[in-house]
């Protein structure tokens, strides 16, 4: 289960982003090191036998058989599942205290990319989980929430607005977007 | 004016010249290989034995490349084996040393031993950046440095890493989360 109770940070993250960029360890690669290459495959390093072909085509074929009985016997996941907690009891309706979390559960749909944010108010993002699974928010203010869930073949670009000017850049980007009932937190 | 390797390792591939197509992937391609092991094994020997692996193996595999990626992104794929494998053998290198300690290290010669006090030290020279890397899980570092020290997409990392997209934007998420949180503890403000 992922947790994230603090929100994302968009500007940390860019400079870490920026930092790993500009990163360049120092030195280079031996000046001999393509003569040792050469050498090693002169060596065998670079064998290339690797016993009967039939032994390989085999195993390709036994490897494919069961890539697909793997595919046709795993269901896709469309759940989107909300629930309000409070400890370990779960609470009726979408009424919340600070205090409470929601624990979101999220089938990736079969889509690639699959993202949830929780907004307050519409428009302040207090969580993020970028994967398929459960994921849990603790409500520490009052307001009201929203969960949304974004999934589709390309990544839902960081959070930039309000509720509504997000979910319309994941609708740009072809994402299939769903929006919780309001939590209200009292 | 200067062939890409990519095209030029293509022209060779063929023509059945494996040598050339070899030799056009690692001028074009040496460096960037070099600096992605640098990032993922520290700098030092085994940055260098990952490396030379990747090139050993590349030629062994060159005959089966069906150009469903660049030789680039194939050339990577490789390279998270082979460093995966080295720094798998350098903790087996290290379990043995530690065990040995306090006593003549009974089964390494002295070129393991130099070599992993060679990384030692390389380690202990490092920055607060590297030093961070090294705590995330090998994936998490792979997925990191090929999305922002590379540039690729989450889905071109998936296919190299055989996982999917969503997976590894996890990863990286995850990772870049870790790294701002450890190079603050470093005292470093990202």
């Amino acid at each position: 289960m992922s947790e994230l109770d603090t929100p994302p940070d968009p500007e940390a993250y860019d400079a870490v982003e920026r930092r790993i960029s500009a990163h360049q360890a120092e030195g280079g690669p031996p000046p001999d090191w393509e003569a040792r290459v050469w050498a090693q495959i002169a060596r065998g390093g670079g064998e290339r036998s690797r016993g009967p072909i039939w032994r390989w085509l085999l195993a390709s074929v036994a490897v494919v058989a069961a890539a697909l009985v793997a595919l046709n016997l795993r269901p896709t996941d469309d759940r989107f599942v909300v629930e309000v907690r409070r400890g370990e009891q779960i609470v009726r309706g979408m009424n919340a205290a600070p205090g409470d979390a929601i624990i979101v559960y999220a089938g990736d749909g079969g889509a690639d990319f699959v993202a949830v944010r929780v907004y307050r108010n519409d428009a302040a993002v207090v969580g993020v989980c970028v994967a398929a699974g459960e994921c849990r928010v603790t409500l520490d203010a009052p307001g009201t929430y929203r969960v949304v869930l974004g999934r589709g073949d390309d990544v839902w670009p960081r959070p930039a607005g309000t509720l509504d000017e997000d979910v319309g850049r994941a609708r740009a980007r072809g994402l299939e977007v769903t929006i919780s009932e309001p939590i209200d937190v009292r | 004016m200067s062939v890409e390797p990519e095209d030029e390792a293509q022209r060779a591939l063929a023509m059945g010249d494996h040598k050339a197509a070899l030799t056009a992937l690692m001028r074009g391609y040496g460096d960037t290989i070099h600096r992605h092991c640098r990032s993922m094994l520290g700098p030092g020997p085994l940055a260098d034995e990952a490396h030379q692996a990747v090139f050993v193996q590349a030629w062994r595999d060159l005959q089966r490349f069906e150009g469903r990626s660049t030789f680039r992104t194939w050339l990577f794929g490789i390279s998270r084996h082979r460093c995966l494998d080295v720094a798998r053998a350098h903790r087996r290198r290290g379990r043995r040393f530690v065990q040995a300690s306090g006593s003549e290290p009974a089964d390494e010669g002295p070129d393991a031993e130099s070599a992993l006090g060679a990384a030692q030290a390389a380690a202990q020279a490092q920055g607060p950046l590297d030093a961070c890397l090294d705590l995330l899980a090998p994936d998490a570092r792979f997925a990191v440095l090929l999305r922002y020290q590379e540039g690729m997409r989450y889905t071109e990392i998936a296919r190299i890493s055989r996982a999917r997209a969503g997976t590894v934007q996890a990863r990286v998420t995850r990772g870049l989360e870790a790294l701002r949180k450890c190079l603050v503890a470093r005292g470093v403000t990202p």
